[in-house]
């Protein structure tokens, strides 16, 4: 990060702090038992761990405490009751994107919050988060985050705040309710909160004539018309996939970018271990090849224009296969598309099987279909829910007719109107329309007609810049709201600190405008007791456990009358030859999402699920098609459509379907910040904007044509930086399968412990003496079968052992600093084929470790426990642990990677750090310790209450986060507990064991469970193919 | 006032007629000459051209290295090309690089000494010198590859305030041992050697300072017979002590790869391979030197042909030696039937780094091989060149070791390729630089021919005994 | 030509040469060693304080206990340094108007907070739990030293590494019942090992030398 130009000087930064303090609402919030703000509140504990961040680089270098360095210790001047410095306080909160609420838990140090964790008590959660949810607390402490009112009245910057605002609006609104709202339009995103709705609500009967249009680019607007065409009204459905058998899902990533993946992706591990009841079979036909498409046990790449077509073959081979009636009669089977791709073997076997597959589980069968899909293909989809009885069952349909919306022809509309300069005041309330609407729109010159133009955002991004007035807008981890998530759960959101930069809520502004006083969370909880009845305990309660009451959704259990459906458009049978038009559709990006979160430096560096790209999205298509158009990995492309241009690098992906190309939205920000591109202080923006390719009548997918430019462009993944040469390819083939061991569903029938035999080696002996374990004997478990390779655990790592960013040259270099790494490799000898696996790599807490016996100055050790102790302040850093060790787990500190804590203005950053982990600085290596922080507070925990630490008082990072329970942490010496059990499965097997290291953590082989007439003779990875 | 028209200038064809086994120097040379064509080149007044203009080009990369060093310091070890999985570039390449030459010296003096190898006294000398200078480059390099070099003391075992020690088990740790003896004693044979020279230089001083200095490291040698006896006691006690440093030092150096278990370093092949690797390069690595040096100061008649051939001859051994150890290591690696170790070394041979591979082979086993012909042993500009190319491809041996092991290992999904940066290759210069002007720097101030020992060799001496008083 | 000589004196130099190429890195070794200890280097650090509270007043003549100021010192890892309201408690009623209490008073007035000065400073990669020894019997004395004798804090132990380690590997001599453990004049009768032995029996005490029990 360069030096950051728009912040203020740190005096007044900390000056600002000091204010914050005696601010009545801080002695409010500290009279109440949910404090907020105090980040001030400088304990000795919270002074001394702010100035061991700051001074992390001189403290780690010396050997003995830093006398000459004179610290002081500002206690409070009257600390709250049971108020313990240094001790983490939990408050239950939550955040939403897109329209969908996530109940969450902040973890908080002193007012500081640094981790953030699932809710537990919620179903959809239950304990696990989001990428997003973790890099929140990083979200919160972004220096970039806009700090002040600005005005930008006649195009130039002057520095204002909320009172001037206010003045302003009182005369300009005035005016406009005068003409009750003429030429007055609000463009909010996508929301949930019933309170906000509320306040539209008063807004809009204060307003009448506004214009209130919503959007967010990445709303399930279709899935919505979808069902409406079924149901008669827009429906949600709520998938639960440990009910289902066989698993159909449609061009959807429904355990990745879903926004109910933490639910799915539950339900699907629970069907996943052998040993535990029948497994579920997963069928994908999907045009990306996606996370979900990963870890399916069949999967047809198909264009997403093409999944129609496919839907019409099933059902009549359904038909054909009897047992099964559609409304339209035989009729169908007639009609049924031919040809093209159906004629294919491998397309019309699928069809065979899975036709079958799904008849033989009838109502314990899912299907689940995307939102880039038309309007009645979605519907045919769900209706094969309704005919097959499964609803209820494996799906349930939610009346989300009350929820807000995003109408497109709202938006068209809203847009030509401010083309026409009917539009005299618009107001944004967060989101961030000028870089993410369609592009066919010309929004930013729409936008830039009207007269006034008053932006609310965190960032002073795309569209603060084209506004005429910019509000800083609150992190969620600074306001009061309530979100209702996917199935309809009430969920609580509370600050969790004081506005970092005097950034008020949407609602705040929306009671600016209507010139009302109360706060938010007054409004919040008026609109809590209208529908749970008031009280000071029961708001209490709420507040303490974050969601309140049952889904506020009623289910649609009637069968709608008529199910019959007008013809599917007719779909593009052909597959696709070299010169046709490519297909482009749009997809949600596993790391920024739309771009809301692309100035958040922990998600751009996270490597995506199934590319492994960082920093950068790229056009992503199958091998065959790149030869095609003859080009490869990291060529520049112009894309056309109609008329309109963007230029970007293509990345090959494997299984991806041919004469298709994936778009991830949310790349190419150009006032995003230091991290994802700033046009001010000339930072690039990380990857491409797609959003001008897209269609405001095509949001899912569209035509388009290519053009290879000749220019290359250097895309940066954290595996196969460079393209591996014939021999590596033939090396990774041969130990693949040793290394993630993986087996038919059969097979294990027959063998359960084939794992266990896979590596044939000679008895080990060791060359020391082994250690003997009295006490604890700390081991890890991660379940092949389960793990679904969404990476959380990477980043939920991150943010709790201050693991830092080193950026996209450095990860090119190969430096990256994630101590837990999400290993993906494809599979299959025919690249357009390839299936995915993934593995979590983290330190493997060798009993004999390599690296221990390396080290000249013992600065990695093993603990009584089992621990590779790491201990950077004892480490010189002649990286010989790193060479010896096989897993190529330990991380160096090629530079000071905390410099930028450093750099005026940026040192909020160091608030977000978790001050039970050392801060590294430079020339030390450093690896996952199993969260030995956390090991230490349960065992401090248990010495106060005088007793054990029990099974389950411990659990790391990555296993708390993991969405399908896929990581267990635990104590091998104790007889009960579930690792001990794991580690006795037949699945289980050491990595390597044969260096005889003896590893702590075992993995589970992954099952797969494919159809008996599909199962292919040798399902173990003969080779692997390019981009691995 | 001696200049260099002063010695007799001879082609290398007639001094080598005038040579006959085991006449190591003209016949017809008298002690006083040889003391004369040695003592000519410090007394002189300055230097030939060539040596001002090499001790320019010298010291400037000696600069280089310092400004090299400060920045890696202030900046990071990240400013080479290091990284995961290849933790080891450059540095400890140039270390083992640096080691193996340091072999020669030794070798040459000691073991030759003791083996009464009489032609060795025409060049252990200034084998010696390099051998030192070689290990003070040799031992730069693992202290400042280190991440914090500010508590690099922290691997020596001092008593401290921590109640830490350093951890035996590690074979870094037994490096620093082994190096720090090795130059120790080096140091001390060299300087042993030296002081009969030097107190003739100062007996031969003009000038009070260098009567000064001189006599101050001569330790009053005065030459009696008394001295003599004593001293040539000691010589043999120092060889005897030197002589099995020579394999210690390079096989601990091969330590630090063989104890650990990445396929390509886990071999037990390791340390005679390294010994025989460094004696190879010590030898070329003289040659390199000796070439220039004897025909710069005109030497010629005390580093004769016949000194060079018997060099070739051990440059032609040694390197098939070398030339087995490659084959061996492949063969056991197939052999084993470990796919680990069996995909290094087929990736070593076709892989990403194939080129250095071929180079390192096609240097130091193929181009030796034309010193089966005596016309070639014996041509001047041919066995300079093979000794260029020998220095070449030892340091792709080390190159191949560390790189190609380490770039592609266990798991696939942390394989990555290793590139150097413009600081890598500035600071291997450098070190080339440090040691340049060390060598320099010697060949003008000190005897860069053991005088006493070569008149030791003289058919004259053979006659009747030492005669010290011929100095005088 | 003349052989040049050294004047006779100068071989008197030369045993004296000998001393000093052998004695000097052994003694530039230990007076660093010696000077950079945190035995001297850090005990006596005697900072001046904002407002001149005396522990030995308080917690010496009359006797408060410890636990009455740093109240967290028994459940969190930080005993805390006292809140201002905490002074007040007392000081509304007691010498409600001396000078000396000026800042106290401001502090209270204002909610800004007294900037004491630390004396007890670790290394900030040291992670040091205050109740996991106080609730093992291990008393304030034992690394602070007669606080309760202190007019102005100074810090009594070196606080090094080593220095802990002594008390982890030998932790008998430093063990009290935990009722005394703010006691400062607490004496023992009999041999203090033996009641540590027991005591060490009693409590389950097993002090842990891994890295990671004070480093992460």
């Amino acid at each position: 990060m360069s030096s950051l130009e728009r912040s203020e000087s740190t005096r007044t930064y900390w000056r600002s702090l000091q204010h914050l303090e005696n601010s009545p609402e801080y002695q409010e919030m500290v009279a109440k038992e949910f404090p907020a703000g105090p980040e001030t509140n400088w304990t000795d504990s919270s002074r001394r761990r702010f100035l061991q961040i700051m001074g992390a680089s001189l403290a780690l270098s010396t050997a003995s405490s830093c006398r000459w360095q004179k610290e002081t210790l500002a206690p409070f001047a009257d600390r709250p009751e049971n108020w313990v410095p240094g001790k983490p306080r939990h408050y239950a909160t939550s955040m939403e994107v897109a329209g969908v609420g996530q109940a969450l838990v902040v973890t908080s140090y002193d007012g500081r919050p640094t981790k953030i964790e699932g809710n537990k008590n919620h179903p959809a959660s239950l304990g696990a988060t989001s990428s997003f949810a973790q890099a929140g607390t990083l979200g919160v402490y972004d220096p970039d985050r806009s700090r002040g009112v600005l005005s930008l009245a006649g195009g130039k910057e002057t520095p204002s705040d909320w009172k001037n605002f206010t003045a302003f609006a009182k005369v300009e609104f005035a005016a406009l309710k005068a003409s009750q709202g003429e030429g007055l339009a609000i463009i909010a995103p996508l929301t949930s909160s019933p309170s906000l709705r509320a306040a539209q609500e008063s807004f809009m009967a204060a307003f009448p004539k506004a214009q209130w249009v919503n959007w967010d680019a990445t709303a399930r607007s279709q899935e919505l018309a979808g069902t409406e065409i079924l149901f008669g009204k827009a429906a949600r459905p709520v998938y639960d996939l440990a009910k289902a058998d066989v698993v159909l899902i449609l061009d959807e990533d429904l355990l990745g970018t879903h926004p109910d993946a933490l639910r799915n992706s539950r339900g699907y591990a629970a069907r996943r271990k052998p040993e535990v009841g029948k497994m579920s079979r997963v069928w994908s036909v999907e045009s990306n090849h996606s996370l979900t498409g990963g870890i399916s046990d069949h999967r047809l790449p198909l264009r997403s224009s093409q999944i129609g077509a496919f839907l019409v073959a099933l059902e009549s081979e359904m038909i054909q296969q009897g047992r099964f009636k559609v409304p339209e009669g035989k009729a169908i089977a007639k009609g049924a598309p031919k040809g093209g791709f159906l004629a294919e073997a491998k397309a019309a076997n699928f069809i065979t099987a899975l036709a079958s597959d799904l008849l033989s589980a009838k109502k314990n069968s899912l299907i689940a279909v995307g939102n880039n899909q038309p309007a009645e293909v979605i519907a045919r989809a769900h209706r094969l829910n309704i005919l097959l009885g499964s609803v209820g069952t494996t799906v349930t349909y939610k009346d989300v007719s009350t929820l807000s919306t995003v109408d497109i022809n709202q938006v068209q509309a809203l847009a030509a109107s401010m083309k026409k300069g009917a539009v005299k005041t618009v107001v944004t309330l967060g989101g961030n329309p000028v870089y993410d609407m369609p592009g066919d729109l010309g929004f930013a010159e729409a936008f830039g007609k009207v007269k006034t133009r008053i932006h609310l955002g965190q960032y002073f991004d795309e569209t603060g810049v084209a506004s005429t007035w910019h509000l800083p807008q609150a992190h969620f981890l600074e306001s009061w709201s309530d979100n209702l998530t996917w199935d309809g759960t009430w969920t609580l959101a509370q600050p969790t600190l004081n506005p970092l930069w005097g950034g008020r809520s949407a609602a705040d502004v929306i009671g600016i405008l209507l010139n009302q006083e109360d706060s938010h969370e007054s409004r919040v909880r008026k609109v809590w007791a209208a529908a749970f009845g008031d009280g000071e305990t029961a708001w209490r309660k709420a507040v303490q456990l974050g969601i309140g009451g049952a889904s506020v959704f009623a289910d649609l259990t009637a069968r709608p009358k008529n199910l019959a459906l007008p013809d599917a458009t007719p779909a593009t049978m052909a597959v696709w030859k070299a010169g046709a038009a490519l297909e482009v559709s749009f997809a949600i990006d596993a790391s920024v999402h739309d771009g809301r979160f692309a100035n958040s430096g922990w998600l751009q560096e996270l490597p995506d699920p199934m590319t492994k790209l960082t920093w950068d999205n790229g056009a992503l298509m199958a091998p065959s098609t790149a030869d095609a158009l003859g080009v490869t990995t990291g060529s520049m492309m112009t894309f056309t459509v109609d008329g309109r241009n963007q230029d970007i690098a293509v990345y090959v992906m494997p299984g991806h379907a041919k004469g298709a190309v994936t778009l991830p939205m949310g790349y190419g920000r150009t006032e995003a910040g230091h991290v994802a591109g700033l046009s001010a202080d000339r930072v690039t923006p990380a990857g491409f904007d797609v959003y001008p390719l897209r269609g405001s009548h095509a949001l899912g997918f569209t035509l388009a044509t290519a053009k290879a430019t000749g220019e290359d462009y250097l895309l940066v993944s954290t595996q196969d930086h460079h393209l591996v040469d014939e021999i590596g390819m033939k090396g990774r083939g041969d130990r693949l399968g040793d290394l993630v061991r993986t087996g038919d569903l059969s097979k294990w029938e027959e063998h359960p412990d084939f794992a266990q035999h896979q590596v044939h080696h000679p008895p080990l002996i060791s060359l020391w003496e082994e250690h003997k374990y009295e006490g604890h004997r700390w081991a890890m478990s991660i379940d092949l079968s389960t793990c679904t390779g969404c990476s959380s655990c990477t980043i939920a790592c991150q943010a709790e052992n201050n693991i830092p960013v080193v950026g996209k040259s450095e990860v090119f270099k190969g430096r990256e600093m994630a101590w837990i790494r999400m290993d993906r490799y494809f599979i299959g000898d025919d690249p357009d084929e390839a299936e995915a696996t993934h593995q979590p790599v983290s330190c493997q807490q060798c009993e004999n470790a390599p690296c221990e016996q390396v080290c000249p100055v013992a600065a990695t050790t093993h603990s009584s426990e089992g621990l590779n102790d790491m201990v950077y302040n004892r480490c010189i850093g002649t990286r010989y642990c790193a060479n010896n060790c096989p897993y190529k787990v330990r991380r160096f500190n090629f530079f000071n990677n905390n410099l930028v804590v450093e750099e005026e203005g940026a040192e909020v950053l160091a608030l977000g750090k978790n001050p039970e982990v050392t801060v590294r600085s430079r020339g030390v290596m450093e690896k996952c310790t199993y969260c030995v922080q956390r090991i230490q507070a349960s065992r401090y925990e248990a010495t106060l209450e005088k007793r054990e630490i029990q099974d389950g008082d411990i659990t790391p990072a990555c296993a708390q986060v993991c969405p399908t329970n896929a990581i267990h942490f635990g104590d091998l010496n104790d007889d009960t507990s579930v690792v001990k059990a794991d580690h006795a499965n037949d699945r289980a097997y050491a990595m390597l064991g044969e260096l005889n290291n003896k590893p702590r953590t075992a993995f589970l082989a992954r099952i797969r469970n494919p159809h008996p007439s599909l199962v292919k003779h040798d399902s173990h990875p003969k080779d692997a193919i390019k981009h691995g | 006032m001696a200049d260099f028209t002063a010695v007799k200038e001879l082609t290398d064809a007639q001094l080598d007629d005038l040579v006959h086994p085991p006449q190591l120097v003209q016949g017809t040379e008298k002690f006083h000459d040889i003391t004369e064509s040695v003592c000519v080149v410090a007394e002189a007044h300055r230097a030939p051209k060539a040596w001002y203009v090499a001790f320019g080009i010298a010291v400037t990369f000696l600069g280089i290295l310092g400004a090299m060093i400060f920045h890696l310091v202030t900046t990071g070890v990240g400013v080479w090309g290091n990284n995961q999985p290849v933790a080891w570039g450059w540095p400890i390449v140039n270390f083992v690089f640096w080691v193996g030459i340091g072999h020669a010296g030794t070798l040459i003096s000691a073991v030759l000494f003791l083996f009464r190898q009489g032609w060795r006294t025409g060049i252990n000398r200034f084998a010696e010198a390099m051998t030192i200078f070689a290990v003070i480059c040799a031992g730069m390099f693992p202290a400042i590859h280190v991440g914090r070099i500010w508590v690099i003391y922290w691997v020596f075992p001092i008593p401290n305030q921590m109640d830490m020690w350093p951890n035996f088990r590690s074979p870094l740790l037994w490096d620093v041992f082994a190096v720090s003896t090795y130059f120790t004693v080096s140091l001390l044979f060299w300087y042993m050697g030296l002081v009969p020279d030097l107190a003739t230089q100062r007996d031969r001083a003009k000038t009070k300072l260098r009567k000064m200095l001189y006599g101050a490291f001569a330790l009053g040698w005065n030459g009696s017979n008394r001295q003599w006896h004593r001293y040539e006691r000691a010589y043999l006690i120092l060889a005897a002590l030197a002589t099995p440093l020579v394999l210690s030092v390079h096989s601990v150096v091969s330590f630090d790869f063989a104890i650990s278990q990445l396929p390509g370093w886990h071999t037990t092949i390791f340390p005679p391979y390294f010994v025989a690797g460094a004696i190879f390069s010590g030898f070329a690595m003289v040659m390199t030197l000796a070439v220039p040096a004897r025909q710069l100061f005109g030497l010629k008649h005390l580093i004769t042909m016949r000194h060079l051939e018997l060099i070739n001859k051990v440059i032609m051994a040694t390197g098939m030696l070398v030339g087995y150890a490659y084959a061996m290591e492949a063969f056991m690696a197939w052999y084993s039937g470990n796919k680990y170790e069996g995909f290094t070394f087929v990736n070593r041979a076709f892989g990403p780094y194939a080129w250095a591979y071929w180079i390192m082979v096609s240097c130091n086993v193929i181009s030796p091989q034309i010193f089966w012909f005596k016309k070639a042993r014996r041509s001047i500009p041919i066995m300079f060149i093979v000794s260029i190319f020998v220095n070449i491809g030892m340091w792709f041996e080390r190159f191949v070791i560390v790189v190609t092991s380490l770039n592609r290992d266990f798991l696939p999904s942390s394989w990555n390729y290793f590139t150097p940066t413009i600081v890598d290759l500035l600071t291997l210069m450098g070190s080339f630089g440090l040691f340049f002007t060390l060598f320099l720097l010697f060949c003008r101030w000190l005897p860069q021919v053991a005088m006493a020992e070569v008149k030791n060799v003289m058919p004259a001496a053979h006659a009747h005994g030492p005669d010290h008083e011929e100095d005088q | 030509m003349s052989q040049y000589q050294f004047p006779r004196w100068t071989d008197k130099l030369r045993p004296l040469l000998a001393v000093v190429a052998l004695g000097a890195p052994v003694y530039m070794t230990g007076i660093v060693l010696y000077g950079a200890s945190p035995d001297n280097l850090s005990v006596g650090y005697k900072p001046e304080q904002p407002v001149p509270f005396s522990h030995r007043l308080h917690a010496g003549e009359l006797g408060m206990d410890c636990r009455y100021c740093h109240t967290t010192v028994e459940k969190a890892g930080h005993a805390a340094i006292p809140s201002t309201n905490i002074c007040m408690n007392c000081h509304v009623n007691i010498h409600p108007d001396s000078p000396r209490l000026e800042k106290v008073r401001e502090s209270a007035a204002t909610g800004e907070p007294i900037p004491w000065v630390r004396v007890h400073d670790l290394p900030d990669f040291v992670f040091f739990n205050h109740s996991a020894h106080v609730q093992k019997g291990v008393g304030c004395i034992e690394c602070h030293g007669r606080i309760d004798q202190m007019e102005v804090v100074e810090q009594a132990k070196p606080l090094s590494m080593g220095w802990c380690l002594d008390c982890h590997r030998n932790p008998e001599p430093h063990l009290r019942p935990v009722a005394e453990v703010t006691n400062m004049n607490w004496m023992c009768e009999g041999s203090r090992e033996e009641l540590g032995a027991q005591l060490r029996e009693a409590n389950n005490i097993q002090p842990r030398q891994d890295c990671s029990t004070c480093h992460r």
